[in-house]
């Protein structure tokens, strides 16, 4: 049954990542409403990503099954370029898994991402991904669908410009039938 | 939904191989949806392989591997990580609905896991995340 409906990143991000929209909006008080640039990730992977908030990491891993809804519109490119969106997951909210890459193995957030939207200025995009966590994740038979780790988040990236997201959460789960 | 989630070994592992703590054994069971995150430090020499393997019973007296359906030792690991140096930090996950047969299929009642080194010894932590029905 259907548990829980959250609003879990509402923000503009940019390509330039931390460096430029996510400190701006961190010192307008924006980042620890809305969201967070995460610094580390950009170092890491080369990538300027943006994560959900840390706060979510728990709401969002505590039912089964997850459903994202994402719009992407204010776009500042006029030709299209690509928005990605990644589920990781962690059990101690400091080592991430990219949930999708099934052999486990660095560096994530590459190629095509759990949700992929091209936008531009005149084409905002809304896409959708959902899993019920009822297969297998596992780097030896490389499977990626088993249950998810405590805690959730969503990376997200464009390849170019600025763009306003917005990601909704449905959070589904399997209720015994004394509780319906 | 999620249940529990706790640590259920954090210690040094090295070749001979050790079993999680037997006070695990019926909690690791309880749930239907087992995820384990295993996070691999501290190695005692570069390239140290770490390996976890799930093993359950029903009488916590005899074990047999989820992945082989035997008392031996499968050829492949659950999870396995290798650490490059001694300063490396590798993770992996392994998590199953258990919603199959046999070697997917629902757990035996105990469950424990085998961990085991090759190359040497190395810190291991693993979290164990628990989920199913909503009560």
């Amino acid at each position: 049954m259907r548990q829980r409906v959250l609003r879990v990143f509402d923000q503009h991000i940019s390509a330039a990542g931390a460096t430029a929209l996510g400190r701006a909006a961190a010192r307008a008080g924006l980042s620890t409403s809305f969201g967070e640039a995460l610094t580390d990730i950009a170092r890491a992977d080369g990538l300027n990503g943006y994560a959900t908030e840390k706060r979510m990491g728990d709401t969002l891993g505590v039912y089964d099954e997850l459903g994202l809804m994402v719009a992407v519109d204010n776009v500042s490119s006029t030709s299209a370029v690509n928005f990605d969106l990644w589920l990781d997951h962690s059990s101690d909210g400091l080592n991430w898994l990219q949930r999708s890459q099934a052999n486990q193995t660095p560096p994530f957030h590459t190629g095509v991402g759990d949700v992929r939207l091209s936008v531009s200025q005149f084409s905002p995009g809304v896409g959708w991904y959902s899993t019920s966590g009822r297969g297998r994740s596992s780097a030896a038979t490389s499977d990626a669908t088993g249950p998810l780790l405590h805690y959730v988040r969503l990376y997200m990236v464009i390849a170019s410009g600025t763009a306003h997201v917005r990601v909704h959460a449905f959070q589904r789960d399997r209720a015994t039938p004394k509780q319906r | 939904m999620r249940h529990r989630t706790f640590v259920v070994f954090d210690d040094y592992a090295n070749t001979g191989g050790i079993e999680t703590d037997t006070r695990h054994n019926a909690t690791l069971g309880e749930y239907d949806q087992l995820a384990l995150h295993v996070v691999g430090d501290n190695a005692s020499v570069a390239n140290v392989t770490v390996n976890v393997y799930v093993a359950h019973s029903s009488d916590g007296r005899q074990w047999l591997y989820r992945s082989n359906n035997q008392a031996s030792l499968p050829g492949t690991a659950d999870v396995s990580i290798t650490l490059n140096s001694t300063t490396d930090v590798e993770h992996k996950m392994w998590s199953d609905a258990c919603l199959g047969s046999m070697a997917s299929g629902p757990l035996l009642s105990f469950v424990r896991l085998h961990v085991v080194t090759v190359g040497g010894g190395a810190h291991v932590k693993i979290h164990a995340t628990q989920r199913g029905a909503s009560r």
